[in-house]
C-alpha cells in the first residue's frame, strides 16, 4: 500500500488521469462559455475528448531538419513537469499529496517547464514560424514570470511559510489571503493568462500571425501532448492560485472536521473544482473580450502594470506584519 | 483643370507628338499620341496636371492598324473627367517606354502588358513576370488574337526562382500561398531581421483565368455581366455594374432611372455587408474573435435580404446591358428598412466602442503607415487612400448610377495607419445605410430595362468606374464585331492597393503584417480576375459559351 499510494497520486489522482479528465472538462466549459459570449452554440460536452482521440489517431511526423531528440522529448517534459507539480498542490484538503518547506518554489519552477519545453521544441523544429514563436515564448516568459512569482510571494509572507499546504491551512478559518494580498491576486490572475498563452497573451502561438508558432510542426500524439500539457497546466495553476489566495478546498461554514475523511475529501474537491472553474470563467471572459496584443506591448505592460502592483502589495504585507 | 486645359498642356508638351484628341461628352477625353511621347505625356498628366493614374490596357490591333494599342488611363477626380492616352506600338517592334519610373503605381500594369500582350516596357525597374504562371513559355502571349482561349501551351520549367531572395542578414518568412488569415491564394515573401520587416515580395495571380480574353473571344455582350459578377465573391455586383455601364456609355444606351436606383441600392448593400465582413476579419486577424462572430451575425440579415430581393445571397445576376433584370417591389421596403435600422443600432454601439478599446487601438494604431505622397504615387484607392488623407471617392467625384441625386458623405481620415483605415470603414457603413434610405425615398416608378433594338457598332469605347467597398473598380470596353467587345479591361481596386503593401509593412514587426495586409481589405480573386472551381470534384475549369 505504501508503494501504491505515490503511484496512485502520480497516475490517477491528482496526477495523470484526473488532470486529463478535469482539463478536458474545463476546456469544454471554456469553449462553451466563449461560444455563448459570441452568440454561438458551442461544442457538446464530448467534443474536447473527441478532439483528443482524433489527434491521437493521426500520423506523427517529425520534420527532417528538426533535432529529433529535442523535438520528441519537449512535449513529454512539459507534461511531466505539470503532472509532477500537481503532487504538491492541495486538491482535496489543505494537505497536498506531498509537501515540504519550499514546495511553492518547486511548483512555480515546474510550472515554467511547459514554456521552456515549448521554446526548445519550437526552436529545434527549425520552421521559421516555430522559431519566431519560440523566441516569443521566452520574451513573454520574462513578462509574466517575474510578476507571477512576486504575486505568489504575497500569500507566502502572509502565511509565514514556503509550503503551499501550510499556506492553505493558514486560511482554514476563513481569512483568505485575497483579503491580505488583493493586488497580488489580480497580478497572479493576469500573469496566469500569459502563462497559459491565452488571449490577449496568446502571442507565442498567434495562429493568425505565425500559424500557431512553436507547435506548427507538431502533429498527432505529440500535438495532443502539447494540448494536454496546457490543459493540465490550466488546472494545476488555477488550483495553485485557489490554494494561495482563495483558501484552496476550504469554504466558510463547511465543517470539514465533523465529516468522515472520504466525505471531507470529496466536498473539498468539489469546492476546489468550483473555484477552478471560476478562474476558468475569468480566462474565458478575457478571451472573449480582448484582442491579442504585440509582444513588445505585452512585456512592457506586464513589467509595469503587474510588476509594480505586486511589489506594492508585498511592501504592504511586510509593513503590516512588522 | 478642364479637358481643354489638359489638351492644351499635352499640346505644349508633346507638340507634333499629340496625334489627335477626341472628346466624348464633357467627362471623357481620348488622346492618341506618338509612342515616343508616352513618358512625357504620363509625366504631364500625373505630375503636371495632377491626374491620378488608373490603369494600362493593351489591345491587339494588328488586323486593322498593324500595331498594338497601348492605352494609359488617368482620372481627374476634382473635375470629374477621365483622360485616355492611346499609343500605337508597331507590331514588328513591340516595345514602349515604361512609365513606371515616373508613376510607380503603373508597375504591375506594365508587367501585365508584357506578360499578356508581349509589349515590352523598356526601362521598367522590375520587369519580372507578374500574371502568367512560372511554367508558361516565354514567347506565348494570351491576349494576342492568334491565341485562342482554348489553347494550352506546353509547360516550360526553366528552374529560375521567380521571387526575390532574402537580403543579407534577414530571413524569409512566407505569408501564403496558404496562410490562416489570407483566405485566397497569394504569396508574400516577408523578409525579416529579427521580427522587423525589411522588405517583401509578392506573387499572386494564381487564380488568373483570362476572363478578359474570354470576354473578347467567346462571350457576347449580355453574357459578360454574369461572368463579370463572378470575378469577386463579395463585390461581384460592382463588376457587372461597371461592365454594363461601360458598354452603355460606348453604345449610348439610356438606362431607365429606376434601374439606376436599383443598381445603387445593391451597390450599397454590398458595401454594407463587405465592410461588416472586413471588420470581423480584422478582429479575427488580431485575435479578437468575438468581434468577428458579432459582426458576422449582424451581417447575416443583409445576405437574407439580398436573397429575398434577388433569389441569391451573393452573385445576384441582376445586371444586364441596358438596366436590371428584376424590379424591387414596394412590398419589400419595410423589410429593407427593418434590416437597415437593426444594423444601424448595433453598428453605432460598435463604432463608439472601438476608439475606447485600448487593445484594438494599441494593435491598429501606428502600424501599416502609408503617407499621402506614397498613396498618390502608388495610386492607392478607396479606404486606403481616404485613410491617408486623399479625398477620393468615385461616388462623389464621378457620380454614376443614381449618385448624382444622392447625398454621400466622403469619409476621410488623416491617420495614414491601419487604425485610420478601420475608422474609414466604420464610418462608411452608416453612410451606406443612409444612401439606401435616400434611394428608397427618391426611387421613381417606371421601366427597369432599356430596349436595345440595334446592334452595337464596333470601334466605340466606354469607361465606367464604380466605387467598390475597396475602392475604384474600373472597366474599359472597346466595342467589336460579332456582338462582343474587342477589348474589355477590368481593374479591381486591390490591384492598386496591393502595390502599397510593401511601404506599409517595412519597418513594422512581423506580428503586424497580417493586419497590415488585411487593412487594404485585399481581394485576390478580383485582382487575379476569376476562377471557376467545381466544388464537388475540385476541378478547375474554364467556362465556355455553351455552359453559360
Amino acid at each position: 500500500m505504501q508503494v501504491l499510494t505515490p503511484l496512485f497520486h502520480v497516475f490517477v489522482f491528482p496526477g495523470f488521469l484526473f488532470l486529463i479528465a478535469f482539463g478536458l472538462f474545463a476546456s469544454w466549459v471554456d469553449r462553451k462559455l466563449v461560444a455563448k459570449m459570441q452568440n454561438r452554440v458551442g461544442p457538446p460536452l464530448i467534443q474536447p475528448f473527441a478532439d483528443l482521440i482524433k489527434l491521437l489517431a493521426k500520423e506523427d511526423i517529425i520534420p527532417e531538419s528538426a533535432n529529433r531528440a529535442m523535438f520528441a522529448v519537449a512535449p513529454l517534459v512539459a507534461f511531466a513537469g505539470v503532472v509532477a507539480s500537481a503532487i504538491y498542490v492541495p486538491m482535496w484538503s489543505a494537505q497536498a499529496a506531498n509537501s515540504f518547506q519550499g514546495d511553492l518554489i518547486v511548483v512555480i519552477y515546474l510550472l515554467t517547464l511547459p514554456a521552456f519545453a515549448l521554446f526548445l521544441g519550437g526552436w529545434y523544429s527549425t520552421n521559421p514560424f516555430a522559431t519566431i514563436g519560440a523566441t516569443r515564448v521566452l520574451s513573454q516568459l520574462f513578462g509574466y514570470e517575474v510578476p507571477f512569482f512576486l504575486a505568489c510571494l504575497g500569500p507566502a509572507l502572509a502565511g509565514g511559510s514556503w509550503s503551499i499546504s501550510e499556506i492553505t491551512a493558514a486560511q482554514a478559518d476563513g481569512g483568505w489571503f485575497i483579503a491580505a494580498a488583493p493586488l497580488s491576486f489580480i497580478v497572479a490572475m493576469i500573469a496566469l493568462i500569459g502563462k497559459l498563452e491565452r488571449v490577449p497573451f496568446d502571442i507565442p502561438q498567434a495562429k493568425t500571425e505565425i500559424v500557431s508558432g512553436p507547435e506548427v510542426e507538431y502533429t498527432g500524439k505529440r500535438l495532443a501532448l502539447w494540448k494536454l500539457s496546457f490543459l493540465a497546466e490550466t488546472i494545476v495553476a488555477s488550483a495553485l492560485i485557489a490554494a494561495l489566495f482563495l483558501g484552496g478546498p476550504h469554504f466558510w461554514g463547511i465543517p470539514f472536521g465533523d465529516m468522515p475523511a472520504w466525505l471531507a475529501g470529496l466536498v473539498g474537491l468539489i469546492v476546489l473544482a468550483v473555484k477552478i472553474l471560476l478562474i476558468v470563467f475569468f480566462l474565458s471572459l478575457t478571451r472573449a473580450a480582448l484582442a491579442r496584443i504585440r509582444i513588445d506591448q505585452m512585456v512592457e505592460w506586464c513589467l509595469l502594470w503587474l510588476g509594480i502592483p505586486a511589489l506594492v502589495n508585498l511592501g504592504i504585507i511586510i509593513f503590516t506584519m512588522s | 483643370m478642364t479637358p481643354e486645359q489638359v489638351t492644351q498642356r499635352l499640346t505644349d508638351r508633346l507638340g507634333e507628338g499629340l496625334l489627335s484628341t477626341e472628346s466624348a461628352g464633357e467627362k471623357r477625353l481620348y488622346c492618341t499620341i506618338d509612342p515616343k511621347g508616352v513618358v512625357d505625356a504620363a509625366d504631364e498628366l500625373f505630375n503636371g496636371a495632377g491626374g491620378r493614374y488608373v490603369i494600362t490596357a493593351g489591345t491587339d490591333d494588328r488586323e486593322k492598324n498593324d500595331a498594338y494599342l497601348v492605352s494609359h488611363f488617368f482620372a481627374f477626380d476634382d473635375d470629374d473627367f477621365y483622360v485616355t492616352v492611346h499609343t500605337r506600338v508597331p507590331a514588328d517592334d513591340p516595345r514602349i517606354q515604361s512609365i513606371t519610373p515616373t508613376i510607380p503605381g503603373a508597375g504591375w500594369a506594365e508587367r501585365e502588358l508584357q506578360d499578356l500582350l508581349g509589349v515590352e516596357a523598356v526601362g521598367h525597374p522590375d520587369p519580372r513576370r507578374l500574371v502568367l504562371p512560372d511554367d508558361w513559355p516565354q514567347d506565348v502571349h494570351p491576349l494576342r488574337s492568334d491565341f485562342t482561349a482554348q489553347d494550352k501551351p506546353d509547360a516550360v520549367l526553366d528552374g529560375t526562382p521567380k521571387m526575390k531572395s532574402a537580403p543579407e542578414g534577414s530571413v524569409m518568412v512566407p505569408v501564403g500561398p496558404y496562410f490562416p488569415t489570407q483566405h485566397e491564394p497569394e504569396a508574400f515573401s516577408v523578409f525579416v531581421d529579427g521580427e522587423v520587416v525589411v522588405d517583401s515580395d509578392y506573387r499572386g495571380f494564381y487564380n488568373h483565368r483570362g476572363i478578359e480574353k474570354l470576354g473578347s473571344s467567346d462571350l457576347t455582350y449580355n453574357q459578360i455581366p454574369f461572368i463579370a459578377e463572378r470575378i469577386c465573391g463579395i463585390c461581384g455586383f460592382v463588376h457587372s455594374c461597371a461592365y454594363c455601364m461601360a458598354v452603355e456609355e460606348a453604345a449610348g444606351i439610356e438606362v431607365p432611372r429606376r434601374a439606376d436606383y436599383i443598381r445603387t441600392i445593391f451597390l450599397e448593400l454590398e458595401r454594407l455587408h463587405s465592410h461588416m465582413l472586413w471588420t470581423g476579419v480584422a478582429g479575427h486577424i488580431i485575435g479578437f474573435d468575438t468581434l468577428f462572430m458579432q459582426t458576422w451575425r449582424m451581417r447575416e440579415p443583409v445576405m437574407w435580404l439580398c436573397e429575398q430581393l434577388t433569389g441569391n445571397r451573393k452573385t445576384y445576376g441582376m445586371n444586364i446591358v441596358g438596366g436590371v433584370r428584376r424590379d424591387i417591389s414596394r412590398d419589400d421596403f419595410p423589410r429593407i428598412k427593418k434590416v437597415l435600422s437593426d444594423i444601424e443600432r448595433e453598428w453605432t454601439a460598435l463604432q463608439e466602442a472601438v476608439p475606447g478599446d485600448s487593445t484594438l487601438v494599441g494593435r491598429l494604431g501606428n502600424v501599416g503607415e502609408l503617407t499621402p505622397e506614397e498613396a498618390r504615387l502608388l495610386c492607392s484607392l478607396g479606404p486606403v487612400a481616404r485613410a491617408s488623407g486623399l479625398a477620393m471617392d468615385v461616388r462623389v467625384d464621378h457620380p454614376y448610377a443614381a449618385y448624382d441625386e444622392l447625398e454621400v458623405e466622403e469619409c476621410v481620415e488623416g491617420g495614414c495607419d491601419t487604425l485610420a483605415r478601420t475608422f474609414v470603414r466604420l464610418r462608411e457603413t452608416p453612410v451606406a445605410i443612409s444612401v439606401i434610405r435616400q434611394c428608397l425615398e427618391q426611387m421613381p416608378e417606371g421601366e427597369v430595362r432599356a430596349e436595345i433594338t440595334e446592334e452595337i457598332p464596333p470601334g466605340l469605347q466606354g469607361i465606367a468606374a464604380v466605387e467598390a467597398p475597396r475602392g475604384e473598380s474600373f472597366h474599359w470596353v472597346l466595342t467589336g464585331e460579332e456582338n462582343r467587345p474587342e477589348r474589355w479591361r477590368v481593374r479591381a481596386p486591390t490591384y492598386s492597393n496591393l502595390q502599397a503593401i510593401n511601404p506599409m509593412i517595412v519597418g513594422d514587426v512581423l506580428a503586424d503584417v497580417p493586419i497590415d495586409i488585411g487593412s487594404i481589405d485585399p481581394c485576390y480573386s478580383c485582382t487575379d480576375r476569376m476562377a471557376v472551381i467545381d466544388r464537388r470534384s475540385g476541378e478547375v475549369r474554364v467556362v465556355n459559351t455553351r455552359e453559360l
